[in-house]
């Protein structure tokens, strides 16, 4: 068995067949940490079997401050911009490679017409994204609900494979807490 | 009832941007029914239309939640051409256990659709998947996008800022809402629409 068709397998919870299929319109790449692998303002519509590595969802705003409204490190299917990939829009965001990442990439183009066929596909979508926003939600209320201390401990406990890898800047962004505060609060945890 | 002028537009933009065919859409569109919601209805889960969805003609919402020290936060004023999911159970409530309500704060003309038809209508016609997907990621993209934006903003900023989100909304929402939305006093926004009509 291939494993890159495994992946895709388990990634879209699939038989192995259509997974080859799917195997087949994917192409594998590798982008070194750091890549804006897509820039806001820019319709691109493809997605991301992520193997390897952590990125972030970020804007920036007109004084180049950036805002990171996510990081994925273990999660596997990834569109580059939810606009792009199901709306065939400009994306609202950039896609930033963290570290190095690798993963197989697939453009909505070659792949919506795979998931015309097999229905099943689009209730995965409608999953995934139901999922996207209940942790949009859920990231409100904790940041109404929770101190800033309680926040990066539900952060390091989640991340916990990748936090190393993730810039104090990102993880200060993600959790809306000032850098200086997020240095006193490791700090503070780790006495 | 007639299908509205700009429900059309509305639909003609979806048809071309998901590649559906119009007469799919639209026989799934009319497919909703069309309701009056009266001012201070509670819906979703415990409310009116507890598994539905709602694309919204006029009138406006709130979302909010309560915390474990009973205060409420408004975080989300549904309105116009928003379509909101009062009833999908799996959006409302998040990790923390905390469930997110949704009232009407003046009358609402909308469209409701149940969750369960449309998924079983979608199952016939797969394309139809598009349009619920699409909406989604419109309803994320706006909570995303204030989220972003009002981060970094000073309070005047912010104000100004929550009027162009949310035009015609100021009037009809009470001042405490839209306080607890900005996170901004009752008297800091009296101070700021002050400094602003200057």
């Amino acid at each position: 068995m291939d494993a890159h068709t495994l992946h895709i397998q388990q990634a879209l919870g699939i038989d192995y067949s259509l997974a080859e299929e799917i195997k087949a319109i994917c192409r594998p790449v590798r982008y070194a940490a750091k890549t804006i692998v897509q820039r806001s303002g820019v319709v691109d519509t493809k997605a991301i079997f992520l193997q390897k590595g952590v990125c972030k969802y970020s804007v920036f705003d007109k004084q180049g401050n950036e805002y990171v409204s996510r990081i994925d490190g273990a999660e596997r299917f990834l569109a580059y911009g939810y606009f792009g990939f199901y709306r065939r829009e400009k994306a609202v965001a950039n896609f930033i490679a963290i570290t190095e990442i690798e993963g197989l990439e697939v453009s909505a183009d070659n792949f919506m017409p795979i998931v015309d066929r097999n229905p099943e596909l689009y209730t995965f979508f409608v999953d995934s994204v139901i999922r996207r926003f209940m942790k949009i939600q859920s990231k409100e209320v904790s940041i109404i609900q929770k101190s800033s201390t309680e926040r990066y401990q539900d952060f390091r406990e989640r991340y916990k494979d990748v936090i190393h890898d993730i810039p104090l800047k990102d993880i200060a962004s993600y959790l809306s807490i000032q850098p200086g505060s997020l240095s006193r609060i490791r700090k503070n945890l780790s006495s | 009832m007639k299908t509205r002028q700009s429900s059309l537009e509305y639909l003609d933009i979806v048809s071309d941007a998901l590649q559906i065919p119009m007469d799919s859409l639209l026989s799934a569109w009319r497919s909703g029914e069309d309701v009056v919601i009266p001012t201070s209805t509670e819906l979703g889960v415990n409310g009116l239309y507890p598994s539905h969805g709602i694309f919204i003609h006029s009138g406006i919402l709130r979302d909010y939640f309560i915390d474990n020290k009973g205060i409420e936060h408004t975080i989300r004023f549904p309105h116009k051409t928003s379509v909101i999911s009062p009833g999908l159970n799996d959006l409302k409530v998040n990790s923390s256990g905390i469930e997110i309500l949704t009232e009407t704060l003046t009358e609402v003309e909308a469209k409701i659709w149940d969750f369960n038809f449309m998924r079983e209508q979608a199952e016939q016609n797969p394309l139809l998947f598009r349009p619920i997907i699409a909406v989604m990621c419109e309803a994320m993209y706006i909570k995303q996008r204030n989220d972003v934006r009002f981060s970094a903003c000073t309070a005047k900023q912010r104000y100004l800022l929550f009027l162009e989100s949310f035009p015609g909304v100021v009037n009809q929402v009470p001042l405490k809402y839209i306080s607890s939305y900005l996170k901004m006093t009752p008297e800091t926004i009296s101070r700021v629409r002050t400094e602003i009509s200057k």
